[in-house]
């Protein structure tokens, strides 16, 4: 297997940082880094970003303090400002869709007027499938069992409808 | 505008406005001294990231940013200093995907702006400069970080989001490619 590490890594890694590397190293580190893949590597990567680290010192252009942190300071405003007032979450769209859906079906199944409204749009459903030769929805005996028997279907395309539309009005707002 | 005028939204601003001006993890003064001692380096290592100073530039800012609003409390300046290379490292790599046109490592010669060196340490520099753009960006920051931050390998595991015992082997496959590369440039590069 490879070696991937030699004892005297940190020798040569402590030369070359105190600007000693090879010239006033140990000849025998020197001789065994010329032999060595690992310290023989790390020697010339070692200098290498040792001019790099001098270099980066004197040529790094850095704004001030003073601007990084009032820049820092007016976004943190801006960042809250913009918070503030904003629309629902999706988690919260979606609370809002199921309590919807379950509120609908309760009502739905509650309500006299609704439920002969649901009758009587379930009759015109028919009659209009039938003229056009749709399948025909199974006939339900009255609205409480129309509700009872589509209700859960009604509900979960309800919240899906809902849910759908909250994701979308969230999106919008939040692009 | 009187309190009178304003309304719920507009005291609600307010208060979230006063709130942010509280919220960062640092005093001004303290700020100001810890991003004198650490900006530099930063800035090196994004520019040397992305082989782009303009978008280190922007970068600095936002790492700083970041790092106010974090408000985490740290140990030690050692760990403060980890936070700040971890949100860089966060920073640059976002930065790539985000400009899906460019290639996986930069591989146009982009120079980082010398005031002060001679003629033969420019020359030197953009060897080294060349040949670390013929890296991944991973090998970049690895070697940047234990060769010029002096970053141990479980704080070189920490910025990277990588397991410590992988470092090691990492490193040495880093440091093997660009000891080949520089050893092919020409002699000047990595001699005094």
């Amino acid at each position: 297997m490879k070696r991937v590490e030699c004892a005297h890594e940190d020798d040569v890694l402590m030369y070359v940082g105190t600007g000693r590397w090879p010239d006033r190293a140990p000849a025998e580190l020197v001789t065994h880094a010329a032999s060595c893949a690992v310290c023989g590597d790390l020697a010339v990567v070692a200098r290498a970003m040792d001019g790099e680290r001098g270099a980066e010192q004197s040529s790094a252009r850095v704004p001030s303090a003073g601007t990084v942190w009032w820049h820092a300071q007016l976004r943190a405003r801006q960042d809250a400002a913009k918070s503030v007032g904003k629309p629902i979450t999706f988690a919260q769209a979606a609370l809002l869709a199921v309590c919807g859906g379950v509120a609908g079906a309760v009502f739905g199944a509650t309500t006299g007027w609704f439920q002969r409204g649901l009758h009587a749009t379930a009759d015109t459903a028919r009659s209009i499938a039938a003229s056009v030769h749709l399948p025909q929805l199974p006939a339900a005996t009255d609205a409480t069992t129309f509700v009872a028997t589509y209700g859960t279907s009604l509900a979960v395309g309800g919240i899906i409808l809902a849910v759908g539309l909250g994701v979308v009005i969230w999106a919008f707002r939040e692009g | 505008m009187t309190i009178r005028d304003m309304t719920v939204s507009d005291v609600e601003r307010l208060n979230a406005v006063t709130a942010a001006d509280a919220s960062f993890a640092m005093t001004e003064d303290a700020f100001r001294a810890f991003y004198d001692r650490t900006s530099r380096s930063v800035w090196g290592y994004l520019a040397r990231l992305t082989g782009d100073p303009s978008m280190a530039d922007d970068l600095l800012q936002d790492t700083y940013y970041r790092f106010l609003r974090a408000g985490a409390t740290h140990e030690s300046e050692a760990h403060r200093r980890n936070a700040l290379f971890t949100i860089a490292t966060n920073l640059a790599r976002d930065a790539y995907r985000r400009r899906s046109v460019l290639p996986f490592f930069v591989t146009e010669h982009i120079e980082i702006a010398s005031r002060e060196d001679a003629a033969g340490r420019f020359e030197h520099r953009t060897d080294v400069g060349r040949a670390m753009r013929k890296l991944r960006p991973r090998d970049r920051a690895m070697l940047w970080l234990a060769y010029v931050e002096g970053f141990s390998h479980r704080e070189i595991a920490q910025v990277l989001g990588m397991k410590t015992p992988s470092i090691k082997l990492l490193l040495f496959r880093a440091r093997r490619r660009l000891a080949g590369i520089l050893r092919a440039e020409p002699e000047q590069a990595g001699q005094s």
